[in-house]
């Protein structure tokens, strides 16, 4: 079932135009999509756009209705994960993810309630964690209370900003694999920003590259992800190389930084 | 089969345990602290000059055949003192714990936001130079409206600038910090030009005391505590969510710029109408929301009424103390509260400094 679809998209902040024109799309129901692109390449607003807390030309379209028509608190809306930043918070685990629940809701918490969030805590592995205290908590364990936070409203699109950033390897393949599996067993849509080229590799289904504020390449990884690519957006020699088992992964050579460009920039500045 | 859905059981038990014994454990607080606070107010009636014993005074709460002076003692003269300290301290705590959790920042309250210095201000623009804003029939709201304009003039301005883009929680401190010092600046300028009675007067107004309200302004002070607060209860979740950040709390489907001008706003209305009626009374706002927060957490749905609560009781127990300090004499209010408030306060940095 196609869940997603972008067209059109732009955004400004002031004079300042982050995002120009953009289209992808349409996403499904059960896939990952990764969003690439080096730093300020508007990642992180896309996302915001995408779950409608920005405003701005063009079209996000979930089900074939525009983002910003649904209700707040409707499963058609987007669920977003912003990128972690510290929680120097005393609620408790648990809390924090009932509050994420009962946003829009009454007063009392109620048995069905309470057995929401522990499924949930208990579905990411952290039910251990429900009552120790948010700022007590390790960068990847906040990282799982945030999606945490994202999923107990069971929306059928999650937009994540750098899930893996905070995560030591392990978590950070725990955590990819459990989001591709619920992608599938919910049927959601999930778009993910991500830095690891490699895995997107492993895990994407599909790859939108942004660069400077526009759509250079979507489609499969295998396919998008060429060399010639990855210098044009990173300014990295690379190479795809296949592993033992088939995977595909990317090696980097060097940084071919334009020092001639460089140069003119810091004359500019002076 | 049977064995998972029995460990899963086991497991929501478990879940639901915990977090009903959460709340058991906060609920229990909030009546240790009311209980606290019922018996800070028994004991502020029960204390006086005059000289009647607590029963006597007491009896006249329920009985209507008690002598005259004694029922005069206490529905004219202790009660409407007790229930201002408990009002007056519950309003300010609240005020508190909205500015603290809109603004993010610890050292927010009604006093570092200027609004006091702003009242302060108004009153002795009242005091000194005769002006008011209400004809001369209501002379006895004319101060507390002085003060109470000029420090919604404070909050408004606060609020103007506060909705423009780009503007930062820390910057809204800041703001507030400056006008401290500009009101306080203002306020010098006045009193060097005061004559010595309106001085007196402005520097007794500033001590701050609970004797000033009679039933009218109790009422009215009931009546703005009572509907800001259960502004602020409907929307107990969002503004908990407020503690997680402005981006995960936007995330979550908290309209966060509303949420922080409405906090802003009432907030002000609450801190300015109680400093308007009983003059500066420092550290409560500021103190009492945080040991509510030490005793039952951020969930904004127990955290409203233990700072209400803490307030009340903050402010009822210096009443006690201001009568008892000093033998046969009334200490100002506002001096109580601050010298009890600030080691309070210090124990809370060096606290903090832990963390």
């Amino acid at each position: 079932m196609e869940l997603l679809n972008v067209s059109g998209v732009s955004v400004a902040f002031g004079t300042r135009v982050i995002l120009r024109n953009l289209d992808f799309g349409p996403l499904r129901a059960g896939s990952v999509t990764a969003l690439l692109g080096s730093n300020a390449a508007g990642k992180s607003t896309l996302l915001r756009r995408m779950a409608g807390e920005l405003r701005g030309a063009g079209k996000v379209e979930v089900v074939g209705q525009a983002v910003e028509a649904w209700p707040t608190y409707h499963c058609n809306r987007p669920a977003h994960v912003p990128q972690d930043i510290s929680m120097m918070s005393s609620l408790r685990v648990f809390e924090a993810v009932l509050l994420a629940s009962k946003q829009g809701s009454g007063w009392g918490v109620n048995d069905d309630e309470m057995d929401v969030v522990i499924r949930m805590l208990q579905t990411l592995g952290i039910q251990a964690l429900a009552d120790r205290e948010l700022a007590a908590l390790s960068g990847g364990q906040r990282q799982l209370v945030s999606i945490a936070q994202a999923l107990v409203r069971e929306p059928r699109v999650l937009l994540l900003d750098e899930p893996t950033s905070a995560l030591d390897l392990q978590n950070q393949f725990e955590v990819l694999e459990l989001l591709c599996q619920l992608a599938r067993e919910r049927s959601m849509c999930v778009v993910l920003a991500i830095h690891d080229i490699n895995h997107a590799l492993r895990f994407a289904d599909h790859v939108v590259v942004l660069h400077q504020g526009r759509v250079e390449a979507t489609g499969s990884p295998r396919e998008v992800l060429t060399p010639g690519l990855m210098q044009k957006v990173y300014g990295v020699l690379t190479r795809l190389e296949c592993c033992s088992q088939g995977y595909p992964f990317l090696v980097v050579d060097r940084s071919v930084r334009d020092r001639a460009e460089l140069s003119k920039v810091e004359e500019a500045a002076v | 089969m049977t064995e998972t859905t029995i460990i899963e059981s086991t497991v929501l038990k478990r879940g639901r345990c915990f977090y009903v014994g959460l709340t058991r454990q906060r609920l229990t607080l909030l009546a240790g602290i009311a209980l606290l606070t019922f018996m800070c107010f028994i004991a502020d009636l029960s204390i006086g000059q005059a000289h009647y014993t607590p029963r006597e005074v007491l009896a006249a709460l329920w009985n209507p055949d008690a002598p005259l002076a004694v029922r005069v003692i206490l529905w004219d003269i202790r009660l409407p003192v007790a229930l201002t300290a408990l009002v007056v301290g519950a309003s300010l705590s609240v005020a508190g714990v909205k500015m603290q959790t809109v603004l993010g920042n610890p050292l927010a309250s009604p006093f570092t936001l200027g609004l006091s210095a702003a009242a302060s201000f108004g009153a002795a623009l009242g005091l000194i130079l005769g002006v008011s804003i209400l004809p001369a029939s209501a002379v006895a709201f004319a101060v507390p409206a002085n003060a109470f304009v000029v420090s919604m003039i404070a909050a408004l301005v606060i609020y103007r600038l506060s909705q423009k883009r780009g503007i930062t929680t820390e910057m809204i401190v800041l703001l507030g910090t400056t006008l401290v010092f500009t009101f306080t600046a203002l306020l010098e300028a006045l009193q060097y030009i005061a004559p010595d009675q309106a001085l007196s007067a402005v520097v007794f107004w500033m001590m701050g005391s609970l004797s000033r309200t009679s039933w009218p302004q109790l009422a009215i002070l009931s009546a703005i505590l009572l509907f800001v607060s259960v502004f602020f209860a409907r929307r107990a979740w969002a503004f908990t969510a407020l503690r997680l950040g402005d981006a995960r709390a936007t995330s979550l489907g908290v309209p966060v710029g509303r949420l922080r001008l409405q906090g802003i706003l009432l907030g002000s209305l609450l801190a300015s109408v109680c400093v308007s009626f009983v003059g500066t009374i420092g550290f409560v706002g500021l103190v009492a929301p945080h040991i509510a927060r030490m005793l039952v957490g951020e969930d904004q749905r127990f955290l409203l009424p233990a700072s209400a609560l803490c307030g009340a009781c903050m402010l009822s127990a210096a009443s006690v103390l201001s009568k008892t300090l000093v033998e046969g004499q009334a200490i100002p209010i506002g001096i109580v509260t601050s010298l009890v408030g600030v080691p309070m306060f210090f124990v809370l940095i060096l606290r903090s400094r832990k963390l």
